[in-house]
């Protein structure tokens, strides 16, 4: 048995809680080694040191204190639940935002190849090329410049007069406005 | 505590990493905010820091939703219209 295998065991080997082979092991290893042996007598006397300590009386109501004072360390570390909101909040409008962009997404696959291309220009153009420092601005631009882009293709194979939802400044002159 | 600690700052190291791959117009960083502030406030409840920071990240998502709103079903109009 090693050294510090004994000296975890030496607290029990004092109070007479090793079980015999145990107890046969450290005693052997205590007769080879003196390390261990002034460690033991050196538990035995802070044993006999803490004997001679008056007992404390715990003051009338302490326990009901100490119970009172866990209970509240554990209330402290449970967050109540208004705390908790800015994460619903929070999944509501990631929720919205995926749900717009999933839509927009597919419909764009089905369009024919030009549309795509034109909107995948538009989409490094504002996204890779030239980053805001500002985020939301960057968002704001692209979605401007996206949605003049898919006006003019509107009216270019609608041959509607004006915008159809009445946002972007084109007219209907063909793609004229075009920047 | 100490060893729970540095396995907060293993994980938020980890996911860092991996954000730093993406960038989703800064919603993943405005997710993070209001993650890590409200398990700021699980430590300390009236952290002003905490506060802040789920503050800034709400309102940055909100603009970001406003925007998405305002324009995305008007691109899908248009969208619906061309063949």
């Amino acid at each position: 048995m090693k050294c510090e295998h004994v000296i975890k065991k030496l607290s029990a080997y004092i109070d007479g809680e090793l079980a015999a082979p145990d107890r046969e092991a450290v005693e052997l290893h205590m007769e080879q080694c003196s390390g261990c042996r002034e460690e033991l007598e050196a538990l035995n006397k802070q044993n006999e040191y803490i004997k001679d300590v008056p007992l404390i009386e715990p003051s009338t109501g302490f326990r009901a204190r100490l119970w009172e004072r866990l209970r509240d360390e554990k209330a402290r570390q449970t967050l109540p639940w208004p705390y908790w909101l800015p994460i619903p909040a929070m999944s509501m409008l990631l929720l919205i935002i995926f749900i717009h962009l999933a839509l927009f997404s597919t419909r764009v696959f089905a369009k024919s190849q030009s549309v795509k291309t034109g909107l995948l220009s538009y989409t490094v153009e504002h996204m890779a090329k030239r980053p805001n420092v500002l985020n939301p601005l960057t968002l704001i631009n692209y979605c401007i410049r996206s949605h003049e882009y898919l006006c003019k293709c509107a009216q270019e194979q609608c041959a509607a007069e004006k915008c159809e939802t009445g946002v972007c400044a084109l007219n209907g002159n063909g793609g004229s406005n075009e920047k | 505590m100490e060893e729970a600690m540095k396995n907060r700052f293993a994980v938020v190291s980890l996911i860092l990493g991996i954000l730093s791959f993406v960038h989703l117009l800064g919603i993943e960083k405005a997710v993070l905010s209001v993650i890590f502030g409200v398990l700021a406030l699980k430590e300390e409840r009236n952290s002003k820091t905490a506060w802040s920071g789920i503050t800034l990240g709400i309102v940055y998502l909100v603009i970001i939703t406003t925007v998405v709103i305002i324009y995305f079903p008007r691109m899908i109009v248009l969208l619906d219209k061309i063949k």
